[in-house]
């Protein structure tokens, strides 16, 4: 399973991104709670799923969703600050961040962010390559599936009185 | 009825008729021109998919909030960064909001989350310093082409304090 990154770990993650992306330790432990319950979705229900690992195979990578889950040489990061879901250091890389937004969502949307970060994980390209997002439809999360669409989607615009999650 | 007949097989028999190279052909001329405006579309859209996962119903206030710097501008060149994982355009704004910022910048973007620029697009974009000088934004900062960004220019217009787009 991938390692969480915790206080005091000795773990050092990625310097910020300008956008205010960190890969920060988790230290509250209701925000550590969700993450763990989103990794038991992980091991539990899509570490063994065939669809998910065929489709993890066919990223550049290689590598089953299982092989990819089971690396613990992979780090996951909190990021409070960040516009993000999620973000892995670069394609291949394996520090994962995740955002602050998703935990207000609930468990299943930091596993689905997961998923998608783990397929970064195993190579599958950045913008404008939807490969990523793509293997939640395969891994038995097609509802979390975002579609987003600069250019042709104007994406709903919620009151302005701060951010609104699904 | 003898004059009905044979407009009748005329239109029936309209595609299967040895003369039908000579005839007026509406229809495969409006395909044409509907092909070559989807073309123009899929080719002049700038469609950015899922690549980074994005947060869902943020409001323009939030994305405000977050941007150092709000600008809309137009893409005059795109170039592939040395690591091979984003881009820098250099944009010609048009305005700005929160901070004042140069008539021509230059713009970076990497990782997962990097913004798809093209080249000639117009967008609507929520920026932040780059470290080593110019200005950086991803993905998920609340960027949009300008074509669909109407209400968040709104949003812009009533609640954003406008800044300067002077010098260079």
């Amino acid at each position: 399973m991938p390692t969480i990154h915790l206080p005091g770990d000795g773990h050092t993650g990625p310097i910020p991104d300008p956008d205010g992306t960190t890969w920060d330790p988790y230290t509250d432990d209701k925000i550590l709670a969700t993450l763990k319950a989103a990794l038991f979705i992980l091991k539990h229900n899509i570490r063994g799923m065939r669809p998910c690992n065929d489709c993890f195979k066919r990223l550049p990578g290689g590598r089953t969703f299982q092989e990819v889950f089971d690396d613990a040489t992979v780090f996951i990061s909190f990021d409070p600050s960040g516009p993000d879901s999620g973000a892995t250091d670069s394609v291949g890389g394996k520090e994962i961040t995740v955002g602050a937004s998703e935990f207000k969502v609930g468990r299943w949307s930091v596993a689905a962010t997961l998923v998608h970060e783990l397929a970064h994980v195993n190579g599958a390209g950045g913008s404008p390559s939807i490969d990523a997002e793509n293997t939640l439809n395969c891994c038995g999360l097609k509802g979390l599936f975002r579609a987003g669409a600069v250019g042709l989607r104007n994406p709903a615009e919620p009151d302005d009185n701060g951010p609104r999650y699904a | 009825m003898d004059h009905a007949t044979p407009r009748v097989l005329e239109v029936s028999f309209y595609g299967l008729s040895p003369e039908w190279s000579s005839m007026p052909r509406p229809a495969p001329r409006k395909l044409a021109c509907a092909l070559t405006g989807l073309a123009a579309f899929l080719l002049l859209a700038p469609i950015e998919a899922s690549a980074c996962r994005c947060p869902e119903h943020v409001s323009s206030a939030s994305y405000y909030k977050k941007a150092q710097f709000v600008v809309t501008g137009k893409v005059v060149e795109v170039h592939p960064n040395a690591k091979g994982d984003g881009w820098t355009a250099t944009v010609a704004v048009n305005r700005a909001w929160k901070a004042d910022v140069p008539k021509t910048i230059a713009i970076s973007t990497s990782t997962d989350c990097a913004l798809h620029f093209t080249q000639g697009a117009e967008y609507l974009l929520f920026l932040f310093p780059a470290p080593g000088g110019g200005y950086y934004t991803s993905r998920c900062a609340g960027n949009l082409a300008l074509v669909a960004a109407g209400p968040r220019l709104k949003w812009l217009e009533q609640h954003a304090s406008v800044a300067s787009t002077a010098g260079s």
